[in-house]
């Protein structure tokens, strides 16, 4: 956090070159309030830099365009996630590049939007026919269906509209609230510890991940490779390029993006041909969900977002995880456990708040280091990035009104969520009947020209093609990919930590961090126990009680 | 992968669809090791002197290294993992709407140009929907002409995005 000139009211941020511009005259007013009361000098600063940056925050983000645009990527992302087998993280990458014409408290929201619609979408087929629109919404399954069979599927939709939306607003609350601490730790790095946290992330993501660990570090070595491509980020010098022109200026992100997460849907979608997703009509019916019936599950639902939140801090576990996990809690903590899977409300509730309490917390490594902790985040720092805004410390030093817009925006998402998924849950139940032949097509149209209109480099588009290809012969072959992005991302950023740590060491980098980093070097001492203890926890997590032949859980 | 090369071997050892990738990943990081030469440039040297930043090709042999270990590791790995292999399960329909799909994408990239987005993109949504069964003609102009013309609008109008326009014939 910065200063405030108390003459002028004006916030100053730890921004190298900053260009302060005088407060409307409400928000002087407001600053002047808090002045008088807050007792210490210190404290006074600190409580008016933070109040401003709230009130600048909401500034920036409540305009009208914004909440259109939020409200158009919430029902896009619950169109896509109850369509069975189309996932939120392919609605994500499909839908990326309209965030890039957009300003970036317009567009990041609506990824946002996206991305809780797409959770929450996931349970209306999950309720209705028993097939989880998203990986997030298996659990959802066990009572959602069985409650649609005793014709209460607009109560079994209302509660998972309702503890979605519980769990989400809480953890994203809580995830406000943390951040600037976090953050405030984060902007103490310097190139040794962020090179370090880099390694870290990455040995976490391959060790943590859904596939076997050697399968993991393959895509992981695969990732650096393509990262590798084009130059090298300190000297700018060519590397893998074989004389190939289009691999002058790299790889590009986008393609792999959308090659990875939403080519191979399309191409999983097309292996049976022209069925719709569902054969028979569906519709919600049934009374809808009283107070009385929420409140019974008052406990359940807390429980179970606070488990959500948890997980969400931890990358690579994500929602899938969390809704299990949520619901083998609420279960053991029953005192009716014979009930679950026969059709209850609680078996709703559960999963429901913990699939949605984990899309906050994954904003925590995002925002603070850079360090996208599932595919869906990846793909945000893909949308931060192409708006020239490189998540980490410094962004959070220099940015933190549109920081805190955007994490503001996730709450009034929640919000919207609620009012249009009540209204539009009839409409929506409806999608599972699109057939495949129309919609397949236009999932193909709209990933190539998302690609195309980045650059206007139709190479992009057989970059999009070939990751395509990678992506489901991953799916087909039990490799996640999620390392790959991971260290394709992540990796430019560790080569040019260490190589502005091998300057600054002098020639002598173990004296340097031996004795002039200490965090740094306990970063590098703890990654193997850490790499180990994450390994071990999302293992015991996936499979708490191991069935012989029986498939892990996996992420979308 | 063939099912002869999945059936347990004489001494015991199962090659399977992992063998042939760890074995591939173990090639590639020989190929890695032979191109780096080559494929990284050299830094300059600046009056005599070399950097003493960090090399170029640091990250790429540190890439190739870690690739040969994981790959003798995952070899080893691979003779007692039973992974499905998710190809198997594919029947040859299966394999020609994949094939076709694929087709149709190196088609669409190649045609965006030239044709220009509406065009291309109707032709491709008309043929992979009649492929996949649309048999309803007007649905299927509505849908192949309307949405590209309905995203080229908003790109164009809304979001000021230039997209490939229709040739001059």
């Amino acid at each position: 956090m910065g200063l405030i000139d108390e003459a002028n009211c004006i916030p100053v941020y730890a921004d190298p070159h900053p260009h302060p511009q005088p407060l409307p005259t409400s928000r002087r007013g407001a600053l002047r309030i808090l002045g008088t009361l807050a007792p210490k000098y210190a404290l006074k600063d600190w409580a008016l830099n933070v109040l401003d940056t709230i009130l600048h925050s909401f500034e920036l983000l409540l305009r009208v365009d914004t909440l259109l645009m939020m409200s158009l990527g919430l029902v896009l992302g619950i169109f896509i996630g109850a369509l069975p087998g189309f996932t939120t993280t392919m609605a994500m990458a499909v839908l990326l590049p309209i965030s890039f014409f957009l300003n970036p408290v317009v567009g990041i929201p609506f990824l946002i939007g996206v991305y809780k619609g797409g959770i929450y979408g996931g349970s209306i087929p999950a309720v209705l026919v028993g097939i989880p629109g998203t990986g997030a919404s298996v659990a959802t399954t066990y009572d959602g269906l069985p409650l649609t069979k005793k014709g209460q599927s607009r109560k079994a939709l209302d509660m998972a509209l309702a503890a979605s939306v519980i769990g989400d607003l809480s953890a994203s609350a809580l995830t406000i609230v943390l951040i600037g601490p976090i953050a405030l730790i984060a902007m103490k790095f310097g190139p040794p510890e962020l090179a370090a946290v880099m390694l870290l992330s990455m040995l976490v993501i391959a060790f943590s991940g859904t596939a076997m660990v050697i399968k993991s570090l393959v895509m992981l070595l695969l990732g650096m490779f393509f990262a590798m491509v084009g130059q090298d980020p300190i000297g700018a010098l060519s590397r893998f390029t074989f004389g190939f022109f289009p691999l002058e200026s790299g790889i590009n992100l986008l393609p792999m993006l959308i090659g990875l997460f939403a080519i191979p849907e399309v191409l999983l979608a097309i292996e049976e041909k022209a069925k719709p997703f569902v054969e028979k009509s569906v519709r919600p019916e049934g009374d809808r969900l009283s107070l009385k019936e929420l409140s019974a599950c008052r406990r359940t639902i807390a429980r179970s977002t606070i488990m959500g939140g948890v997980i969400g801090m931890i990358p690579g576990v994500g929602q899938v995880v969390a809704a299990l996990t949520a619901y083998a809690a609420a279960k053991t903590a029953s005192p009716a456990p014979e009930k679950f899977g026969t059709g209850i409300l609680e078996g709703v509730a559960a999963p429901e708040a913990a699939n949605n309490a984990v899309n906050g917390p994954t904003m925590v490594p995002l925002l603070t280091l850079g360090i996208p902790g599932d595919n869906i985040t990846a793909i945000l720092l893909g949308a931060f990035v192409v708006q020239g805004l490189r998540p980490g410390p410094q962004l959070f030093a220099r940015q933190a009104p549109l920081i805190y817009a955007i994490l503001f925006s996730m709450l009034i998402a929640c919000v919207l969520l609620l009012v249009l998924g009540y209204l539009l849950i009839p409409l929506f139940s409806k999608v599972v009947m699109i057939r495949k032949a129309y919609l397949v097509p236009l999932t193909v149209v709209f990933a190539f020209v998302g690609t195309y209109v980045f650059r206007s480099n139709v190479f992009d588009l057989y970059f999009l093609i070939f990751f395509g290809l990678i992506g489901y012969t991953a799916r087909k072959l039990s490799f996640d990919v999620t390392p790959l992005v991971m260290a394709f991302i992540l990796t430019p950023v560790l080569e040019y930590s260490l190589g502005q740590s091998i300057l600054l060491s002098q020639g002598n980098l173990f004296h340097y961090v031996v004795v002039e980093r200490p965090l740094a070097l306990a970063i590098i001492l703890a990654t193997p126990v850490l790499t180990w203890l994450m390994w071990y926890r999302t293992r015991k997590l996936r499979n708490p009680d191991p069935v012989p032949g029986g498939e892990p859980a996996t992420a979308e | 992968m063939s099912a002869e090369a999945e059936r347990p071997s004489q001494r015991g050892i199962r090659i399977n669809f992992n063998t042939v990738l760890a074995a591939a990943c173990v090639l590639f990081s020989i190929f890695l090791f032979a191109v780096i030469p080559s494929e990284v440039e050299r830094p300059p040297v600046l009056f005599g002197q070399q950097s003493n930043g960090l090399d170029p090709a640091f990250f790429p042999h540190l890439v190739a290294t870690c690739f040969l270990i994981v790959g003798l590791w995952y070899l080893r790995a691979s003779f007692s993992l039973n992974d499905v292999n998710g190809f198997r399960g594919l029947k040859r329909g299966n394999y020609v709407s994949v094939g076709f799909t694929m087709l149709m994408f190196v088609v669409y990239a190649a045609i965006l140009q030239p044709l220009g987005f509406v065009l291309s993109s109707a032709l491709v949504v008309a043929l992979l929907s009649i492929f996949y069964g649309a048999r309803h003609w007007l649905t299927i102009l509505l849908v192949a002409l309307g949405v590209p013309a309905a995203v080229y609008v908003v790109f164009r109008r809304l979001l000021t995005v230039a997209l490939p326009e229709l040739p001059d014939f």
